[in-house]
């Protein structure tokens, strides 16, 4: 028992250190955006690089995601008489909790890992290393950008996520099931909450952008500089990063909604 | 021959510990490196050349002594600090270290973009002439990844020199090249020195290079350093020196068929 509590106190410890120590290099970034002069042409390439270079694969999830719940939606709302509903609760669960989310995933496993390994090789081969010995801080060319730009993707992608789904779910409802066109747009417009539901999905998103453009430049720039060092930091990247959304989504959830 | 540093060198390491992992890798390295001398720090794998390159640099911190760089003691400032101290310093590292997001162009232009006022024009000249000191004209849209590695070790070397450092410090330049690259990379190491007056310091297991650009040599020995002339090193009655330089020698025999510095280019350097 005693064991046990020594190494749940040990593994507290360095939790705490290791929250200490992003929190740290959080501060970092923070005082390189402030830090003259502008990275403008880093921050647009990697608005391309995480941004532009998702949209296939955004697109093509949303419209999936919005097809399912048009079927699973359906079937459920037939039973009632409330299919006329169906574009509020596809809409909603969207808007809500699905786009934020799901975005959030699909942006780590595609654009964090990268960023992750793309930090983490240039550690292990010495350019950041480079960098500093050409006086040039890579925290601010190098990881602000980087991370900077993935805050600004992340609603947008998630905007993009949505209008698929709602594109996707309107195909299979409309097109499929034929539920009225005017009905499943009507009820969507009229039980959407601005407040409520487009801020709130926007300040999920921005969150779920901080917490991965964080943890993926974090993992990337403190990563050992071996190749199996690289692949950690980018593994952990996606662990770490898709457990914080679903934790941080529970919390803003219950705090935005109260 | 002695372990102790020269009050007038230009970088000086006075009493130096540093161990990874609790492996001791210097334990009291005393040495100093002339101005506008070429130094080379010779030793084994592992002897720990690289990390006192490294120790100079301020990319490593050592557990207790001091490291003089032109009478700063680099590990009593901050890291914001160092900058200020690496703009006297240009570093060749053994991998290049080139941005492999950018051109060779690119990558020697960085550095003057971020730190001189010079018009695009300016800038592309300079980058141009650094190239063709190298022997890179015709490299300049290339990518890191399309190059060789005697290309990637003299891209490295130019874009170190593309500021004009006080000081240029090179990790394992001849490390993973055909004898001829060899000598071209030697070659263009001692024509920087001698035309630009630029203090050298070269980390290297390269003993027959070593013996023909060196004017000192900081010889690692189980943590130590051991610093002379080549002619006072090839005098020494210590037998590990003997056997190191000897051996050296023999595989330089093995892979490297002549004497002779190759010049590449006859035009000034820069």
């Amino acid at each position: 028992m005693s064991d046990f509590l020594r190494r749940f106190g040990a593994w507290c410890v360095a939790f705490v250190e290791e929250l200490g120590r992003i929190t740290l290099f959080a501060a970092r970034i923070l005082r390189a955006v402030v830090t003259p002069p502008p990275r403008l042409r880093p921050f647009l390439d990697e608005i391309y690089n995480l941004g532009v270079l998702s949209l296939v694969i955004i697109c093509v999830c949303g419209g999936a995601v919005g097809m399912v719940l048009a079927l699973q939606g359906y079937d459920t709302l037939v039973r009632f008489g409330a299919e006329e509903s169906l574009g509020a609760v596809i809409g909603l669960s969207l808007i809500r909790e699905l786009g934020p989310v799901l975005t959030a995933l699909l942006t780590t496993g595609r654009a964090g890992s990268a960023t992750a390994a793309e930090i983490g090789a240039m550690v292990r081969t010495e350019q950041l290393d480079g960098l500093r010995m050409m006086s040039i801080d890579p925290m601010h060319l190098v990881v602000t950008p980087k991370a900077l730009a993935m805050i600004a993707v992340m609603p947008l992608l998630s905007a993009l996520f949505i209008v698929s789904g709602l594109a996707g779910g309107y195909a299979v409802g409309v097109g499929l099931k034929g539920v009225d066109a005017g009905a499943y747009w009507s009820s969507l417009e009229a039980n959407v909450v601005f407040r409520d539901d487009i801020v709130g999905s926007f300040l999920k998103a921005g969150v779920f952008g901080v917490i991965v453009g964080l943890v993926s430049t974090y993992r990337g720039f403190t990563c050992t500089p071996t190749a199996t060092g690289v692949s950690r930091a980018t593994t952990s990247t996606v662990v770490v990063s898709s457990v914080a959304v679903l934790i941080a989504d529970y919390f803003i959830t219950a705090l935005w909604g109260s | 021959m002695t372990a102790e540093p020269e009050a007038a060198a230009h970088v000086v390491l006075d009493d130096v510990h540093l161990a990874f992992a609790g492996r001791a890798v210097l334990r009291g390295v005393r040495c100093g490196f002339p101005r506008g001398k070429i130094s080379v720090i010779l030793g084994g794998s592992g002897a720990g050349k690289t990390t006192i390159l490294r120790l100079i640099g301020g990319l490593v911190r050592p557990q207790s002594g001091r490291v003089v760089v032109d009478g700063v003691d680099v590990c009593a400032v901050r890291e914001a600090d160092l900058y200020a101290v690496r703009d006297r310093i240009g570093m060749m590292f053994q991998g290049g270290a080139l941005l492999d997001s950018l051109t060779v162009f690119d990558n020697l232009a960085l550095p003057l973009r971020e730190h001189t006022r010079r018009s695009e024009g300016e800038i592309v000249a300079e980058v141009r002439r650094s190239l063709a000191a190298v022997g890179l004209a015709d490299a300049e849209a290339l990518l890191p990844g399309q190059l060789s590695g005697g290309m990637i070790k003299r891209t490295a070397l130019a874009r170190a020199l593309v500021l004009r450092p006080e000081i240029l410090l090179c990790d394992e330049p001849f490390s993973g090249l055909d004898p001829i690259s060899v000598k071209r990379i030697e070659g263009l190491l001692c024509r920087i020195n001698a035309e630009l007056g630029v203090t050298m310091l070269v980390s290297s297991h390269h003993v027959r290079s070593t013996m023909r650009m060196a004017d000192r040599i900081v010889l690692l020995v189980g943590g130590r350093a051991v610093t002379g002339t080549p002619a006072q090193l090839r005098a020494s009655d210590d037998p590990w020196i003997h056997e190191f330089l000897d051996d050296g020698d023999a595989e330089g025999r093995l892979s490297d068929d002549g004497g002779e510095v190759l010049e590449p280019e006859t035009r000034p350097i820069l």
